[in-house]
């Protein structure tokens, strides 16, 4: 894994990518801090990091977009598979390298309160509350990095990785905004309930092919949705904005904002990079069955 | 060293390597021989674990190469077709890396990678960008790649395609050296080749094992006559009359042109240059070249693939009707949705649909045989 992590952080460090990313994102992380210090002249940096979460992170794309892309292209993942490495050291080097380039303007965003210290003429600093919420921005971006790592190891082109990273990661922005909008009745939760699990059984299919298996994976989950649905339909009720809500990954970090040490919210950032970097494994892996 | 049982590898409803099986021993140079597209990098790559085997299994020195890939990947090391190199690094940074990712002591590490560089002869080049590399120097690095560790088995797929006849040259004379102290499997489409480095050959065809012997062995398989090429002047009818008193020859081949080419068959054991010569002498042509042709490995290759060639282009041929088949469905199901709507047009991406299986090997055979520096044409 070292191998891989000290060749992935000289090669983001080096490159036009790594240094992108980190100008990007200290612009306007220093654009956000100057105007909510200067404009509102307020010493609650924390609301500057909230604001400044979103913007920084749409140049994660770039970051990430020649990840696993770029290898597959140039055949360089050939050389990675015949080394004697797992493919979890591999992702996981990859994946701890990106985050280490993401430490890089978090770090320098840690100045900042002292900077602001040591002028501040009136008033007083919550360093606690400051330094919590840069702490979630961190893991917050971290999470960004693995998701956007998974989408790059779905495709050889670099382009396409960065498009769909940043669609992503746009649509994941929205998400909140959409879950009020949507309709909380509890029909239309139980249609979208039943679209998943079409979908779940697809994707089973796609994976083994044995319509079997498939079929009856479909069939459970359908199933059991119309069974609940008919039992008890309350639970179907605004469902729908609640799985919306749930995946919209850049509300939780007002908690840390407003004063809430959350753990519940590190938990779930930490989940997501498990999950995306358990994708990502499976997904390099599954290149070599093809 | 290499176990390789009942090895099989589909892509899609194409079968790229059909159930091969064979052992590689310790301390030899092994070419594996066959055309593009015959499934050569594709086995490699299976052996390397670099790709999963649909079925089948590949052991080195004892480990599975999917169960236990990292100890049966320490005993290797896999130049790919394409050497995988990060062209942003220098040399040295690339091989400090795979040093590493092979977790050489770090004690270990600088030493080895100087005598690796010298080895190849890249250390010239040892802090320049891969990316402004020649072709030359890239095929080099990815060897150095290769004997990083001091592998048991280096594994080379093509190693000179692409590369002037001097660098073959050289990169052979490097392969013959590393057989001294590694077994080396070489793959290759070019003939000359194997039979210049490699002291046992495994020939394959369209994913199936045609023969695995040493070179010696195939070599004295080529068949119980020999051919005899000669260039004269003179008419067919005059040439056919000159040459009628020599018992010896089997067949013989007249073609006139600007000089009039003769192949003469002979039985394996006579030699009839002496008396070709004076009989064409005395009948008055004058002879401008006489060539016996060599025993070589390709034709102990035709010979071979040329029978399992046939198995190979009847089933192609009832893939081929196959396909037609459901392309003429299909247009004809279009016609009638065409009809009702108005005036008909031809949809090409309607017929696109069926996938296209262009990777069938078969279309790629025999001429590749006829030039050394020919650049692969499929990919397998």
């Amino acid at each position: 894994m070292n191998a891989v992590y000290r060749r992935e952080l000289k090669a983001n460090l080096f490159s036009m990518t790594g240094t992108i990313f980190i100008v990007f994102t200290l612009v306007f992380i220093g654009l956000y801090c100057a105007m909510s210090t200067f404009g509102n002249m307020s010493a609650h940096l924390e609301y500057a990091v909230y604001s400044a979460s979103f913007m920084s992170l749409l140049a994660v794309p770039v970051l990430t977009m020649r990840t696993f892309s770029e290898e597959r292209q140039t055949k360089v993942d050939q050389l990675l598979y015949s080394l004697p490495l797992t493919t979890s050291e591999i992702v996981l080097g990859k994946f701890f390298a990106l985050a280490t380039i993401m430490a890089v303007p978090t770090a320098v965003m840690c100045i900042y309160p002292l900077i602001m210290a040591a002028f501040l003429s009136a008033g007083t600093i919550n360093f606690v509350l400051i330094y919590a919420s840069i702490l979630c921005y961190y893991i917050l971006g971290c999470a960004v990095i693995a998701i956007c790592m998974f989408l790059s190891s779905l495709t050889e082109s670099q382009v396409i990785s960065a498009v769909v990273s940043l669609a992503a990661v746009l649509l994941l922005y929205f998400m909140s905004s959409l879950a009020q909008m949507v309709t909380s009745s509890a029909a239309v939760s139980l249609v979208v309930v039943l679209a998943i699990a079409v979908a779940v059984a697809y994707i089973v299919w796609v994976t083994v092919k044995n319509y079997v298996i498939a079929g009856v994976v479909g069939g459970v989950l359908v199933l059991g949705s119309v069974i609940t649905y008919v039992v008890k339909s309350t639970l179907f009720e605004g469902l729908l904005g609640k799985m919306l809500s749930a995946i919209a990954i850049f509300d939780p970090i007002t908690n840390f904002v407003n004063g809430i040490f959350d753990i519940s919210t590190i938990i779930y950032y930490v989940s997501v990079i498990a999950l995306f970097v358990f994708f990502t494994i499976q997904c390099v892996e599954k290149r070599r069955w093809n | 060293m290499i176990e390789v049982k009942n090895l099989t590898k589909n892509y899609g409803p194409v079968a790229a390597v059909k159930g091969i099986s064979f052992t590689v021993e310790k301390g030899h140079i092994y070419g594996f021989l066959g055309p593009n597209g015959a499934g050569k990098s594709t086995t490699m790559n299976m052996i390397t674990g670099c790709l999963a085997p649909t079925s089948g299994e590949v052991t080195i020195g004892g480990f599975d190469i999917i169960e236990d890939a990292v100890e049966a990947k320490s005993y290797i090391g896999y130049l790919p077709e394409i050497p995988p190199l990060y062209t942003d690094m220098t040399p040295f940074e690339m091989l400090e890396f795979v040093g590493r990712a092979k977790k050489i002591a770090k004690a270990k590490l600088y030493d080895e990678i100087e005598a690796v560089m010298e080895k190849t002869g890249i250390l010239d080049v040892a802090d320049r960008l891969i990316k402004n590399l020649s072709k030359g120097y890239k095929q080099r690095v990815g060897i150095a790649i290769a004997l990083m560790g001091n592998p048991d088995i280096i594994i080379l797929d093509e190693p000179t395609v692409g590369l002037d006849p001097i660098q073959i040259m050289e990169v052979r004379d490097l392969i013959r050296e590393l057989g001294e102290e590694h077994t080396v499997i070489l793959s290759s489409h070019i003939l000359q080749e194997i039979s210049a480095v490699c002291d046992y050959v495994i020939m394959i065809s369209k994913g199936t094992i045609v023969a695995s012997d040493t070179l010696e062995n195939l070599l004295s398989q080529t068949g119980d006559s020999k051919k005899l090429k000669v260039e004269t002047t003179g008419t067919e009818e005059e040439i056919r009359g000159a040459l009628e008193g020599i018992g010896e020859i089997i067949s013989l081949t007249v073609t006139e042109g600007e000089k009039t080419a003769l192949v003469i068959e002979t039985d394996k054991n006579a030699d009839i240059r002496e008396k070709v010569i004076l009989a064409l002498t005395n009948g008055g042509h004058s002879l401008v070249s006489i060539v016996e042709e060599q025993a070589s490995l390709e034709d102990v290759f035709v010979r071979l693939a040329g029978e399992s060639l046939d198995a190979g282009a009847a089933y192609a041929m009832e893939k081929e009707a196959e396909k037609q088949e459901k392309l003429e469905a299909k247009r004809g199901k279009k016609v009638r949705v065409q009809s009702s709507l108005g005036p008909a047009y031809y949809d090409e991406e309607y017929i696109k649909d069926e996938p296209e299986e262009e990777d069938e090997p078969e279309e790629e055979y025999s001429p590749l045989f006829s030039s050394e520096n020919e650049e692969k044409e499929g990919d397998e």
